[in-house]
Formats: structure tokens, C-alpha cells, sequence
């Protein structure tokens, strides 16, 4: 019970995030993530209690990579591209995630 | 049927890499490769997997929200050390986003893959509602996100050990800003501060490439 109205509090937050959406549309987030930025608000303000939100974003969470298999899947679409592109985008991906990693780590070194 | 048989072929991968925890056998990594191939060789057309699967794929907006979740849970954790998490994630997310794409460029790559390979580093649930709004297909970003979670679970801790980062902090910063929920799955075997700094950093890198990606794809001309 305590998971299924975190489960619908979750919602809930999307719903209002999509408002949001529509009222600020000149700012570049979506639902989901205004939906993300509310509950941290509303966790942050004391608004809400964790115990109840955690019974219910817990399994969400848990589940989290099967959801985007079926996006992950319509890869096929886009076999040409990859395909004649193969070369480019495996260097990309290599060197792009250790200069991102490389850029992170001094970053965090900055102040640190 | 099609939503059933990714279901399963999701839990048999996981259960797979609980037996070879590998970051190469990433169980979505897997799942996706497996689904592929079954679609591509047994005649399942894609548009109706993709119709049949999608409430699996709504499920990603109440798990977008909940990451704020996490993001206050681990906040507490981070122990007041907001300025070196902050300049981790921002010089990593602009990096991300500004030379991923040109090297993309400069290696022959058009303008719809610089786009996608620009998200890389974000978490494909916050991608799957973001990249349509950027112009660009959620199908070819997620792939390649994958990719780099996979590869920055597979040489990012070598890699942050040779530049000497050891303090785990800056390791879940780095895993979390370059490779997402595959990076924070590797940070967790560091320690409970890495992983949630990592955590940390996967909800906050989504909510910045958001706000930046606009903006920089106008530079680059895209």
C-alpha cells in the first residue's frame, strides 16, 4: 500500500513536471526531469517523507534497464548509418568517454 | 508476446552477468544484442515489437522522477564536498557534449550522429525523452549510451588509476558523469562513497546536458 501511492506520487510528479513544460517552455527540460527537480524539491522542503517515496522508487529503480531494452532494440533502424559509419563512431565513443572521465576527475580535483 | 520475451531475455541476461559480473556482459548490453537478432532473423517486424513493448518504455518517466530520489538520498553522503563534485561533473559534462561531437566530425560522422554521440554520457532514461526534443532519434542515441557506459565501466577504473584519482569521490563523479547507471553499477564495487557519488552524478549529468545541450549544439552549428 505504502509502495502503490509512492508509485502514484511518482506519476504524479510527471504530471505536474508536464505542466511545467507547458508553462515554461522556453526552458529545455522535460517532463520527466522537472518531474526529477519537484522531488528533490519537495524531499529537500520536508514536504514529502522519504520512507514512503523510497517504498516506491526503489522497485521503479530496479527495473530501470530493462525499460529502455525496447528503445535500445530500434537500433535496427539506423543499421546503415552505424554500419558506414562504424569507424568514426567507435573512436568517437572510446576517446569521448576517456576524455569525459579524464575531464571529470579534473574537475573534481579543482577544489577538492 | 514481444514485451513477455523481453522481460525474460532481460532476466536471463542479468542472470548471466551475476554469474560473469563483466562490464562486457552488461545485461542490457546483452538483452539489447540478443532482441536484435532475434528480431532481425525471425521476421518479428520492428514497428510492432516497438508497439507491443512500449509500456515497458513509459516506465521511464516515474524512473526519471525517482532519481531525484536517489539524488537526495546520496546527497547526505557527499559529506559537504559540493565544489569538487560540481567541477567534476560540469567539466565533464561540457567535455562530453562539446568534443564528442566533434570528433565525430572530425572522423566523417553527419550532423544526426554528432548529435546522438553529444548524449552519450547521460542516462538512456532521461535520453529517451530528451533527445526527440534536441532532434534527435531516442533509438540511435540509447545504442551508443550503452556503448559508453559499457566502455567506461570496462576501462574507466584502470584509466582513472593511471591519472592518479583516488579519492572516491572523484572516481564516482567521474563513472557517474561519463557512464551513467553502467558506470554507478561499477562504482558500487568501489564503495558506498563512490556509489553514490556516482549516483549523484548520473541524475545531476541528465538534468545538465538538458540545460546545456541546446545551447551547444547552436555553437556547433547542429
Amino acid at each position: 500500500m505504502k509502495g502503490l501511492t509512492g508509485f502514484l506520487l511518482l506519476w504524479a510528479f510527471y504530471a505536474l513536471g508536464e505542466g511545467l513544460v507547458r508553462l515554461f517552455p522556453w526552458v529545455p527540460l522535460s517532463g520527466s526531469l522537472w518531474g526529477m527537480v519537484l522531488l528533490y524539491a519537495a524531499l529537500a522542503a520536508g514536504l514529502l517523507d522519504e520512507g514512503r517515496v523510497g517504498a516506491a522508487a526503489r522497485p521503479v529503480l530496479r527495473g530501470l534497464g530493462l525499460y529502455f531494452v525496447p528503445v535500445g532494440v530500434g537500433v535496427l533502424a539506423f543499421e546503415a548509418l552505424l554500419r558506414a559509419h562504424a569507424g568514426a563512431v567507435a573512436l568517437a565513443l572510446v576517446l569521448g568517454t576517456l576524455l569525459t572521465l579524464a575531464a571529470t576527475a579534473g574537475g573534481a580535483r579543482w577544489r577538492s | 508476446m514481444a514485451l513477455v520475451a523481453t522481460v525474460v531475455v532481460f532476466l536471463l541476461a542479468e542472470r548471466l552477468y551475476r554469474r560473469f559480473p563483466h562490464p562486457l556482459a552488461n545485461p542490457v548490453g546483452l538483452a539489447v544484442a540478443a532482441l536484435v537478432l532475434a528480431l532481425k532473423f525471425g521476421g518479428f517486424s520492428l514497428e510492432r515489437y516497438q508497439l507491443e513493448t512500449r509500456p515497458l518504455v513509459w516506465m521511464l518517466k516515474p524512473a526519471v522522477v525517482a532519481l531525484g530520489w536517489v539524488a537526495w538520498r546520496e546527497r547526505g553522503r557527499l559529506g559537504g564536498r559540493w565544489l569538487p563534485f560540481l567541477g567534476g561533473l560540469l567539466a565533464g559534462t561540457t567535455t562530453s557534449l562539446l568534443l564528442t561531437p566533434l570528433l565525430a566530425r572530425a572522423l566523417g560522422a553527419g550532423p544526426e550522429l554528432q548529435k546522438a554521440l553529444a548524449l552519450k554520457s547521460i542516462t538512456s532514461a532521461v535520453a529517451v525523452d530528451l533527445a526527440p526534443r534536441l532532434g534527435v532519434s531516442a533509438e540511435l542515441a540509447v545504442p551508443l549510451i550503452i556503448l559508453a557506459g559499457i566502455l567506461g565501466a570496462a576501462l574507466g577504473p584502470a584509466a582513472l588509476d593511471r591519472i592518479g584519482a583516488r579519492d572516491p569521490v572523484v572516481r564516482g563523479t567521474a563513472l557517474g558523469t561519463a557512464s551513467h547507471g553502467i558506470g554507478t553499477a561499477r562504482a558500487a564495487e568501489e564503495g558506498p562513497l563512490a556509489l553514490a557519488t556516482s549516483g549523484l552524478a548520473m541524475a545531476a549529468a541528465g538534468l545538465l546536458t538538458a540545460l546545456l545541450a541546446p545551447l551547444v549544439f547552436w555553437l556547433l552549428g547542429l
